[in-house]
């Protein structure tokens, strides 16, 4: 493979502002109350008044082997040779859900045209590689993309770590 | 507080138990007739029939549940991906609902009396194609039994689901219902002469059956009680959590108890040659039924993914958990 | 059965049922179409879509603060990013924008968007209402006016104001000066609160540039104490968060004090969970110990301090043992963070909202902050406050709208009393009347907001006759809805102008559909940086929606109308838009083709420049003595803004009406304290409920509760409770959090809206309803006596609300 492209998520930049979320659905002409290709999650640990907030922006994850393109019947979910993203070809796809079940992460959602995932904006006319449109808008730049070297400069000193699971996804995060 | 999985929730729950309960009544009529052939008509029939509609009503709901139900039906287009085990239960269940369908067809008097007279080599040959059928159909069932539990073992993101202990479970269940299911047309309906050993032999088989499903369902708890936090979550869901009525209620007393006690209670009255009506074993029966169904439904519903796997910055404190929505 | 598009689940379920057709096995794919045509610059690059500029509507119609390109395809406008020509955010090329900016198509196809002038024809209240024509609207409006300014004087008209408003803040004040009106009725819920309480105390030299406590460079602070301040939510695009998440990868210490740990203040190293409607004996144990134990900066104490050894003397009682059970904070916690703010130097405040205007202690909570940043000798220091960076001058030099303050006639008691013209007339002074000059006020004089509308009921000291509102909905914008909807019952004549039917519209007798500014192509704005300086004016993304008109229009027509059309460019807005423009380089025609907007460079290499520091005798030029106000000689002693008592010199705390450590005896019955956040990033004050990318995130009315707490009621997350205060009962949904005090709650109000597109309702605004200001002490007596600034704490009982929402 050429390049693998992924995100890297700063989760000391992330201030839960769901503008990633908003841009995404914008983007990509998804109706509200249906589903979201990016989410922004929390973790809270701790009792009052020694808490910590943590937030997240997820994503599909774009990973090296891909649960879910093992395990569709249909053969819907592929890995793009020249920049790693992950795609699921929707005419294919007929909505089973198993790779709801191999996902480590549980990313993919279902519409009745079959299950919708990021794309890394390349569906709706950005140039495969180019920023995202979740990206662009951050308003913090807690989010960002590019080519998994590119991200660990991107990184820097800051205490990161790439994502662990057996699929290997290619996303970054400290 | 967690919140149990929904994705796949009634309706791959009652394919799930449909297809364990008509390769379980398969084989079990099969048994009996390869044994007997000729004999026990009604229960035969009825059994056969079982499996027929039990895997056609689960097909259906399992059709019903993905998004695209017609384009699903073409499966020489979507399931094409061979590494899939979704694919391999797929084709699978296709051949065995078509020997399903012609035992039925050739185990009916009826039918195959009008398709002897339509083609007299069919109806000569009428008892050698029964008895392949059964040969064919004995393996193909347990099959589709083991894949039941095979399927969702892989799908790698469900920890609770990962254990060979899932299909045998699954087996052993089908066999379990398949064989109450059976007993309740040899209760209810049969009146060849020696339908009192044949339900006594059922009757044996539903005690060993429900007491090798206790042992697997308990191992199961138990390692993966041991296996890891995301494990010992999932099952907790099933002792102590939002399905513990369904579990210990439906599943071990009815499902397991129930049963157990009716055929006990059928052996004992046979020995001491007292007279059971057809409602014990009848109920026993349909309590398994339940168990079996339940069974499928809380495993379904606890099979979360694992808390989101990620490195130490995000999971520093303990007890920290994310939950993918 | 057999259909071409989709064959859907239900379909199919549907099909089964019937069990006869197959020929569905037709094997079609029978989806809509899967793939989107190219968005964005793509789709402009293949010429399938077009783009246009627009300011962002979503912090409040008529601002200006983050430039948009939307794009347009086969006439509709389906996407929206950040422009990065403007330098939003962190600068150009940002095209960072937050969860409603990236939401604002929804503002313009709005289903509940008002298409047509509209009469009451029934009871108020009844909702009996038909259209009308604009000249039949206008008409009578503006005759209406020239009525009661026969029969009641001028005064007898106020107008609502919103959170700041280009609009009103120029046209609309323009017009109230020429029509004689002093009543322009300021929320009183405003950063302006918090600029009169830094003009009074550490100076100015005016109102607009009252000094800041906030870090001017924030790069070279070393602390920065955020103070009841939530830019993540009232300005998630403007730069703040961004500077400040920067500065804390660099080093930056932050101690943030606020009831409820959300947003930025996860990013704290010590968040303060101070108790709602405290902040003001927090603020004044922090002085205590500051003083006290001798942390403040002694020699700019004795060349710049008014007073200081009086309020040394003063503040030996507030200890923190005294806050400590008022605020909930351990008293361990209140001398480590004044000793911090004592010692760790250069050091900054972000005061925000929460403590200044939306507290019954407003300004003396900010006025001790405030001594507390000059005290230690933090202001005027790089990396303390204010001392921001010079930038260099604009490039495109363009003039306001004058407001002809002169036409304001001076009535006799103005002459006799020395007050500036038109204070004697105000219904409800928002500040003292003696102290509202040009100097001192935004753009004129103001009365409260609520205390306007309540003079409709107490007559005192007259009614107002005419309100009008104006992107503003007075049920949901100030305090107790109940006794304000009293005041529309008996108002005379209520106008109200609005894209959607706000729940003051029904006590309405005109309603006008205005239109939003991506229909209108009426304001322009600029931002200035090192690189360069860039003006852009909103282009029309589209024509204004059935009869919908711009704000600026309905001024000049009504001007018209009443014959002040000399005053007001004879009707023509163009005309106005040329008269700001003129000089700066820029013609209205250039702006308006801009779809980019315009960006002049910045080609003499001038960079921003360091400011003078510690330019105290000017700093403090407008202060009496020249100094910091210790002891406040201003408006100490002096009439409060009701004229019913003296503003203390010195820093006083009274509390909500209804506290914990304050009101035990209602504490037993009513035993948590409930505020609500007033700004959140998921709407703007009570509107955009009904945009449906906003309201899925957080489709009901929520009180945040510590779980302990919920579980102490039986209450599980997600529950619909009942809070019921001494005032009213509202309804919401319980959302468990572990980041609030166990004795506190936090909800957000607003939620009249319905959302069509995800069948969600709006919520009353009564008794039941989920409008939070229900719930408050609203008593006039109990306001900041010298701001007007009104409690948002009070306390309350929570149970389950049996049968849910219904």
């Amino acid at each position: 493979m050429a390049k693998q492209y992924g995100f890297y998520m700063d989760t000391e930049r992330c201030i839960k502002c769901w503008a990633c979320e908003v841009a995404c659905k914008q983007w990509n002409g998804i109706e509200a109350g249906t589903i979201a290709r990016r989410k922004v999650h929390e973790v809270e640990s701790g009792t009052f008044p020694n808490v910590t907030r943590t937030f997240v922006s997820m994503s599909c994850m774009h990973c090296g082997e891909p649960a879910c393109a093992k395990v569709c019947p249909a053969g819907a979910i592929t890995k793009r040779g020249e920049d790693g993203i992950v795609v699921v070809d929707k005419e294919k796809c007929i909505g089973c859900h198993y790779c709801f079940f191999a996902c480590p992460f549980g990313v993919p959602q279902y519409t009745d045209a079959g299950m919708d995932k990021c794309d890394c904006c390349i569906g709706n006319g950005v140039e495969p590689g180019d920023t995202p449109h979740c990206v662009a808008t951050c308003p913090t730049q807690a989010l960002q993309f590019g080519t998994m070297d590119e991200l660990a400069a991107k990184v820097g000193d800051k205490k990161a770590k790439q994502m662990a699971a057996d699929a290997k996804p290619s996303v970054v995060v400290s | 507080m967690v919140e149990l999985q929904t994705t796949w929730s009634w309706l791959p729950a009652i394919y799930l138990f449909l297809g364990g309960l008509g390769a379980g009544a398969f084989l079990t009529v099969s048994v009996l007739r390869l044994a007997k052939p000729g004999r026990f008509k009604k229960t035969v029939t009825g059994g056969v029939w079982t499996a027929v509609a039990a895997l056609a009503i689960g097909l259906l709901a399992l059709v019903s549940e993905v998004e695209k139900p017609f384009q699903a039906m073409i499966l020489f287009k979507s399931f094409v991906n061979g590494s899939s085990w979704m694919t391999v239960g797929a084709w699978l269940l296709l051949v065995t609902f078509v020997v399903f369908v012609l035992s039925a067809l050739f185990t009916t008097d009826k039918i195959a009396d009008w398709l002897g007279s339509a083609c007299k080599p069919l109806g000569r040959a009428r008892a050698g194609i029964n008895k392949v059928l059964a040969v064919i159909g004995i393996p193909l069932a347990l099959a589709v039994a083991v894949y039941t539990g095979v399927l969702l073992g892989a799908a790698p993101a469900i920890p609770l689901w990962g254990t060979w202990l899932l299909p045998a479970l699954f087996t052993v269940s089908a066999l379990d219902t398949g064989v109450a299911a059976v007993s309740i047309f040899a209760a209810a309906m049969d009146r060849d002469e020696g339908i009192e050993r044949v339900r006594a032999t059922l009757e044996k088989a539903v005690i060993g059956l429900v007491v090798l499903e206790a042992v697997v369902l308990a191992a199961f708890v138990l390692t993966m009680q041991g296996a890891g936090a995301d494990e010992a979550r999932a099952i907790g869901l099933l002792t102590e959590g939002a399905l513990g009525v369904q579990f210990w209620l439906l599943v071990v007393a009815v499902g397991l108890g129930c049963p157990l006690i009716a055929a006990i209670t059928q052996l004992v009255a046979s020995r001491q040659k007292g007279k059971v009506g057809p409602a014990v074993p009848v109920g026993g029966a349909a309590c398994a039924l339940v168990g079996g169904f339940t069974l499928r439904f809380v495993v379904l519903a606890a099979g979360l993914h694992a808390a989101l796997v990620s490195p130490a910055a995000l999971q520093a404190a303990q007890g920290a958990l994310m939950l993918i929505s | 059965m057999k259909q071409e598009g989709k064959l859907t689940r239900r379909a199919f379920l549907q099909g089964t049922a019937a069990l006869g057709a197959m020929a569905a096995l037709s094997g079609c794919a029978s989806q809509e179409a899967l793939k989107p045509s190219p968005a964005g610059e793509a789709g402009v690059a293949s010429g399938e879509v077009e783009v246009r500029h627009a300011w962002c509507q979503m912090c409040g119609p008529a601002r200006t603060h983050c430039s948009t390109l939307c794009y347009i395809k086969d006439g509709r406008w389906t996407n929206v990013e950040g422009n990065p020509e403007a330098g939003n955010n962190w600068g150009r090329g940002s095209r960072s924008l937050c969860a409603k900016g990236n939401a604002a198509m929804a503002v313009l196809y709005a289903p509940g968007r008002i298409l047509y002038p509209m009469k009451r024809t029934g009871e108020k209240g009844e909702g009996k209402f038909e259209r009308c024509s604009w000249d039949e609207a206008m008409d009578a409006i503006a005759s209406k006016l020239l009525e009661q300014k026969e029969q009641y004087g001028a005064k007898s008209y106020g107008v609502l104001s919103p959170q700041f408003y280009a609009v009103l803040g120029t046209m609309g004040r323009r017009f109230l000066n020429v029509h004689g009106s002093p009543n322009y009725m300021h929320s009183a819920i405003c950063n302006s609160q918090r600029m009169f309480s830094r003009l009074v105390t550490i100076g100015g030299p005016k109102h607009a540039q009252a000094t800041d406590t906030a870090p001017g460079q924030l790069g070279k602070t070393k602390l920065l104490v955020v103070w009841g301040y939530n830019s993540e939510n009232s300005a998630i695009n403007q730069g703040n968060p961004y500077a400040r998440l920067n500065a804390i990868e660099k080093g930056l210490k932050v101690i943030d004090i606020r009831p409820m740990q959300d947003g930025l203040a996860s990013k704290a190293d010590i968040w303060v969970p101070v108790r709602p409607g405290t902040d003001g004996a927090l603020a004044m144990a922090i002085l205590n110990v500051i003083i006290g134990e001798g942390l403040y900066d002694h020699d700019f104490v004795e060349n710049w301090c008014n007073g200081f050894d009086k309020l040394a003397e003063h503040m030996k009682q507030y200890t923190p043992e005294w806050a400590s059970p008022i605020t909930g904070i351990p008293i361990e916690q209140i001398y480590e963070i004044a000793r911090l703010m004592g010692t760790v130097k250069p050091m900054g405040i972000n005061i925000g909202n929460g403590i200044g205007d939306q507290q019954n202690d407003g300004h003396w909570t900010v006025a001790c902050a405030c001594l507390i940043e000059a005290i230690t000798g933090n202001l005027g220091i790089a990396g303390g406050g204010s001392a921001g960076m010079v930038a260099p001058p604009s490039l495109v030099k363009t003039k306001g709208i004058d407001i002809l303050s002169d036409r304001l006639p001076k009535s006799k008691e103005d002459e006799e009393k020395g007050y500036m013209a038109g204070v004697a007339d105000l219904v409800g002074p928002e500040t003292p009347r003696w102290f509202q000059t040009m100097a001192t006020q935004e753009s004129g004089p103001t009365t409260a907001y609520y205390k306007g509308l309540m003079s409709i009921l107490t007559e005192d000291p007259y009614p107002l006759r005419c309100i009008f509102g104006q992107s503003s909905n007075p049920l949901s914008a100030t305090r107790s809805p109940k006794k304000v909807e009293e005041a529309l019952k008996k108002l005379d004549f209520y106008v109200v102008m609005d894209t959607q039917w706000n729940s003051s519209c029904d006590y309405a007798d005109y309603v006008l559909p205005a239109c939003t500014n991506y229909e209108s192509s009426y304001q322009f704005g600029t931002k200035n940086s090192a690189a360069g300086t860039f003006v852009a004016i909103n282009q029309k993304i589209a024509e204004p929606m059935g009869e919908s008109r711009s704000d600026w229009e309905y001024y000049l027509d009504l001007a018209v109308r009443m014959g002040y059309g000399e005053d007001f460019w004879n009707g023509d807005m163009d005309a106005c838009l040329r008269e700001q423009l003129d000089g700066s380089g820029i013609t209205l025609e250039e702006l308006r083709v801009a779809n980019k907007g315009i960006f002049v460079e910045r080609t003499d290499g001038a960079k921003p420049t360091e400011p003078v520091y510690q330019d105290y005798a000017k700093m403090f030029a407008s202060l009496p003595n020249g100094k910091v106000q210790c002891y406040n000689e201003w408006i100490g002693n002096k009439p409060n803004c009701d004229d019913t008592g003296e503003i203390s010199p010195l820093p006083v705390y009274h509390g909500p009406a209804e506290s914990i450590a304050g009101t035990p005896d209602i504490a037993k019955e009513y035993p948590l304290v409930i505020s609500d956040v007033h700004a959140y990033r998921l709407c703007n004050h009570s509107y955009y409920v009904d945009v449906p990318y906003l309201r899925e995130l957080q489709p009901y009315p929520w009180v945040k509760i510590n779980p302990s707490t919920a579980k102490q009621y039986g209450i599980e997350d997600g529950d619909w409770v009942k809070i019921e205060s001494r005032h009213g009962w509202v309804k919401m949904v319980a959302r468990y959090l572990e980041s609030i005090a166990p004795d506190v709650l936090m909800s957000r109000r607003g939620w009249w809206q319905p959302c069509e597109e995800l069948d969600l309702p709006g919520y009353e605004h009564l008794d039941g309803g989920s409008e939070i200001n229900v719930l408050y002490d609203a008593e006039l007596k109990n306001f900041d006596p010298f701001n007007s600034a009104m409690s948002k704490q009070t306390l309350v009982k929570i149970s389950k609300l049996e049968g849910g929402d219904e």
